[in-house]
């Protein structure tokens, strides 16, 4: 049974830009749960493929807000699922201009889930 | 913090209680369709292949994958559980008691293992396989059994006396319900 952790500046982040973009939260969470409940029925969490995933480096995935009607500002949900110990760890969320500093804070948390491991 | 599912990790994280209303009610919404992408991965299938085995176009897996309740046709599901080899079945419910429903999938258990009781008849090897299968299910439903009573007796402290006497009347029965009465 596949479970979710959140990293220690996830909760912060995630609070500030669901505030400022509630619509696109929604349907990036919406997604999420697509995501999160798929994950549950298959063997390796590569085999969940829809256009709302994008693979980035070193095993980390953005969900994106793809779904929702309108012209969404762009949103991505980076997340890293761990097959090991069955667990998804919420890394960041962003839009389009901090998707450098997203990138950065994914590298240093995969950085530091490997060395713990 | 560690969650079991995304609405729970919505209820931690969202102050905002129309934003977590909102959350549920689309999930209910789209129930169905997250269950059809579910199954699609679970068997390794891209919506690119299921739709050549739909006669369709990947958009429409992409928007049937994404529709509301509103938004998928009973013939949508008959053909995409087809396209997974798999039948759809369709139930109606009234608002039956838990007890009832217990009953019900009792008495579905006993024609369903009536029809394999038919079937063995046909073949030594099927009346073999049949009759396997007759006794592992009499053990897992025991156990089963066996695990819901544990669940529903565990809050009953039974004293267990220092001598027990076992009684070929099964005295010892009737004193363990007095005792579960208590």
């Amino acid at each position: 049974m596949w479970r979710i952790e959140e990293s220690s500046f996830f909760g912060s982040k995630f609070k500030r830009y669901q505030k400022d973009h509630r619509s696109e939260t929604l349907a990036t969470l919406n997604n999420f749960d697509t995501y999160f409940k798929a994950l549950q029925s298959v063997s390796k969490p590569v085999l969940v493929r829809a256009g709302f995933i994008h693979p980035e480096k070193n095993g980390v995935i953005a969900i994106d807000e793809s779904g929702m009607g309108g012209k969404p500002h762009k949103t991505r949900f980076y997340i890293y699922a761990s097959e090991d110990d069955q667990v998804v760890h919420l890394i960041t969320i962003g839009d389009k201009n901090s998707q450098n500093q997203d990138l950065a804070d994914c590298r240093s948390f995969m950085k530091n889930l490997k060395r713990s491991e | 913090m560690a969650y079991n599912s995304v609405s729970e990790m919505v209820k931690n994280l969202v102050e905002d209680k129309e934003f977590q209303a909102e959350f549920e009610r689309e999930l209910a919404n789209k129930k169905l369709a997250k269950t059809l992408f579910a199954m699609r991965c679970a068997q390794g299938i891209t919506q690119s292949e299921i739709a050549l085995r739909m006669n369709c176009t990947q958009g429409r897996i992409s928007k049937l994958e994404n529709s509301g309740i509103d938004g998928i046709r009973v013939g949508d599901l008959v053909l995409y559980a087809k396209a997974l080899n798999l039948q759809t079945s369709i139930g109606f419910e009234t608002d039956i008691k838990t007890v009832d429903r217990v009953k019900y999938h009792a008495f579905q258990i006993k024609k369903h293992l009536d029809q394999l009781a038919d079937l063995a008849h046909q073949d030594d090897q099927i009346f073999y396989g049949v009759l396997k299968f007759y006794k592992e299910y009499l053990f897992n439903t025991l156990e089963l059994f066996k695990k819901s009573f544990d669940k529903l007796t565990k809050k009953v402290k039974m004293e267990r006396p220092v001598l027990e006497i076992c009684t070929p009347t099964g005295e010892e029965n009737n004193l363990f319900i007095k005792n579960a009465n208590k």
